[in-house]
């Protein structure tokens, strides 16, 4: 396998000053927090909850922990981690409360006991989400359009005026780069084991910016 | 990493990328000619990705308007921790939860403050009435339900905030909303509609914390619509209640 430029996911994403400010609770740096995170935390909310008013309540409520749990946060520490733990139990924790009896009387008195698979992939959830963060914006259309569309190459092409070849090239090149950008699972799987390969990660898999995108 | 976790890596991001590229051109990747991926946990790991890569929490993006009741929320918070203590008593703290973090300069404060656990508790609450009665109030509206919900009635408050318009509902008579619907407030003026948020009701004893982007001024009518899970992101036609704001 040729050598290739591995991909960078041990560089703070949000200066170290950011970090110290929001630690101070400093209500700016937690906008830059949330400029940054809101689409993993979103995307975890979603798998969690399954509702689009329950996931908004969970993203709210996650960074509003966060802010109040911010004196907590080491800023040595990689703050996508820390944050995904809040949001997974926010999440269960707001599918909960929703299932509890209500006002309208619509469920019994019952124990509420959550899905496993929804918090478990919520850890997937997150790195592919962090992931496409790493592709320019023309491979991850295409990826979008490929996969969430469900278009072939040949639609792709005629949606986005390229030929096919080219749409080809740029896929696979979009795809070899999300999968190097998702490589730290396999070290995360392999360091919770077998019997537990979706753990939380330890750490949050992709660091990039704009600066770093190359052009298709 | 060491040598192995490279090779591993490489092995990894290959198997990953033909497992891409066989979805992508919809080829079953036992026919790519290429050995199949050895370990069945990746394996695993791979089909969740795929999955999660058609999945619409992974495309769908934060719902406009979020960050601003964030940090509105946040900043609500944080003005009300700067507020001097009191030891009046307060009525039920219903938004004790939301209120049992303050900033490092309210911790500090607090620390300065005897340790009896009556005296902090006494602190809390006198803070927690003094947020309370000084808290502006902005301008109230009444709001009337419609045919749809006969009984619901509204006091609506509109308040500027750095961040846009707070808009707080105090709703009596309005159902809870049933599982798998929820209830959309939006503003409308003569260019157009604009959503201030979703609730579902099915609690009472606060008031609705909605945001608005844009001056209610130019944006009179009020609304509050049904919605069902699902729907276009958009007004229903269920209107349950409605207010003009305007004086």
């Amino acid at each position: 396998v040729a050598s290739r430029e591995r991909p960078r996911t041990d560089r703070p994403v949000l200066a170290r000053g950011v970090l110290l400010r929001f630690r101070d609770g400093d209500v700016d740096a937690l906008g830059a927090v949330f400029d940054r995170y809101s689409s993993a935390v979103w995307a975890v909310a979603l798998r969690v909850t399954h509702a689009d008013p329950l996931a908004q309540e969970a993203v709210q409520e996650t960074f509003v922990r966060a802010w109040r749990a911010a004196g907590s946060y080491d800023p040595d520490r990689d703050l996508g981690s820390w944050l995904l733990g809040i949001a997974r139990y926010t999440a269960l924790d707001v599918l909960r409360r929703e299932l509890r009896p209500t006002r309208g009387g619509h469920e019994a008195e019952q124990d509420v006991v959550v899905e496993p698979p929804g918090i478990e992939r919520a850890w997937v959830s997150w790195a592919v989400q962090e992931a496409l963060r790493g592709l320019n914006d023309s491979e991850r259309e295409i990826v979008r359009l490929s996969f969430y569309e469900d278009l072939t190459h040949v639609q792709i092409s005629e949606r986005l005026g390229l030929p096919v070849g080219t749409v080809k090239s740029r896929s696979h090149r979009a795809h070899r780069r999300l999968a190097e950008l998702l490589a730290h699972v396999r070290d995360d799987t392999e360091e919770s084991g077998p019997e537990n390969q979706r753990a939380p990660g330890r750490r949050t898999p992709i660091m990039t910016d704009a600066g770093e995108r190359g052009e298709a | 990493m060491n040598t192995d976790g490279h090779r591993g890596d490489d092995r990894f991001v290959d198997q990953l990328t033909r497992r891409l590229d066989a979805r992508a051109e919809r080829v079953d990747p036992a026919e790519t000619g290429h050995p199949p991926d050895e370990d069945a946990a990746l394996a695993d790991v791979f089909d969740e990705v795929v999955h999660e890569l058609g999945e619409e929490a992974t495309w769908s993006g934060v719902p406009f308007g979020l960050r601003d009741a964030v940090l509105g929320c946040v900043r609500t918070e944080a003005d009300a921790a700067d507020t001097p203590p009191v030891t009046e008593p307060a009525d039920p703290p219903s938004l004790a939860e939301a209120r049992n973090r303050r900033s490092p300069r309210a911790r500090r404060w607090l620390l300065a403050v005897p340790a009896a656990a009556a005296v902090a508790l006494v602190f809390t609450v006198g803070v927690l009435a003094v947020e309370r009665a000084l808290e502006p109030r902005g301008e109230s509206y009444s709001a009337a339900g419609t045919g749809l919900a006969p009984a619901a009635t509204a006091t609506v408050s509109v308040l500027p905030a750095p961040s846009g318009f707070k808009v707080s509902v105090d709703a009596e008579g309005l159902p809870a909303a049933a599982p798998g619907s929820y209830y959309a407030a939006w503003l409308q003026g003569p260019t157009g509609t604009v959503p201030l948020g979703s609730f579902h009701g099915r609690k009472t004893g606060a008031a609705i914390a909605l945001w608005s982007g844009v001056d209610p001024a130019a944006y009179p009518d009020f609304l509050v619509t049904l919605q069902a899970e699902g729907d276009a992101p958009m007004p229903s036609g269920q209107v349950v209640m409605t207010a003009t704001l305007r004086r």
